[in-house]
């Protein structure tokens, strides 16, 4: 199951071999021109200006055990008539084994007769939310598709041969070979589990 | 990331934290998925105790919602 949820945490079993992560960061909001966040545009709305500023609605990075996907920025790039920088995926300083990873490619440029938002690896940037103006807005105030998500993949084979007949849960395996143990201390259970654990490879 | 490395870093048996679609957009979904592996399960069934091996779960933070792979009668 795909989390989508903002925040949470995933627990992880005593007795997992191995773990794989799949990222992917928020894409970025497409921009609309009436909302565009420039001075210029609010205090000289016929003449054609500079905007410095990014459209609000930049996308989150997805994070998980110091690794993260970043997110798209939002659609409106400083003077650029190009959507913004897709997520950059990072596979952070705890992590090892990234056996994948994309980043998001930009947004797609825009004009008031296309908005097609940008086509990443990670996935589609968003189209932009308005194809029209009334006003001449600053200069470029007229793109962009956002920035698409990024994408991570952590993955790591063990090769390693190591012995494991616990079930999903440790309780439950122990409760199953009941007749093996005979004893509720957890040495001399993990001392017999280790025991069988020999006599079924040897089998 | 192998048992290796999970275990060194104390990772088992232990809850970790994520965040997703934290930011203004709500465009395009964030998303996460977590896969775990096992390389044997014993699951008791109407014909007995059976052995599954190379399970891998997906899973997520409202619990399991899977598991499958070959499965072989205990010997």
């Amino acid at each position: 199951m795909t989390v989508y949820t903002t925040s949470g945490s995933v627990i992880i079993p005593r007795n997992t071999r191995t773990l794989r992560g799949i990222l992917k960061g928020e894409g970025g909001a497409g921009s609309t021109l009436t909302t565009v966040d420039c001075t210029f545009y609010t205090q000289s709305p016929s003449s054609s200006g500079s905007c410095t500023q990014n459209f609000i609605g930049d996308g989150a990075a997805t994070t998980f055990l110091g690794a993260s996907a970043g997110g798209g920025e939002g659609g409106f790039k400083g003077n650029s008539n190009a959507g913004g920088t897709g997520g950059i995926a990072s596979n952070g300083s705890t992590i090892t084994g990234v056996t994948q990873s994309l980043d998001g490619n930009d947004g797609g440029p825009n004009s008031s007769g296309s908005n097609t938002g940008g086509i990443g690896p990670g996935g589609d940037g968003s189209n932009g939310t308005s194809d029209t103006y009334d006003v001449q807005g600053p200069l470029n105030s007229y793109c962009c598709g956002s920035g698409s998500p990024s994408f991570v993949l952590i993955h790591v084979v063990q090769h390693q041969p190591l012995v494991d007949i616990l079930g999903v849960s440790p309780l439950d395996a122990v409760a199953a070979r009941k007749e093996l143990i005979h004893s509720a201390s957890p040495v001399e259970v993990e001392q017999e589990l280790l025991l069988i654990s020999r006599w079924i490879i040897q089998s | 990331m192998d048992y290796t490395e999970l275990n060194a870093r104390s990772l088992l048996g232990t809850s970790q934290t994520f965040t997703i679609n934290g930011g203004a957009s709500a465009v395009n979904n964030g998303s996460l998925e977590v896969i775990v592996e096992f390389t044997r399960v014993w699951i008791n069934t109407s014909n007995g105790w059976k052995l599954c091996e190379n399970v891998f779960v997906n899973t997520a933070d409202d619990g399991w919602v899977g598991v499958g792979n070959s499965v072989t009668a205990i010997t």
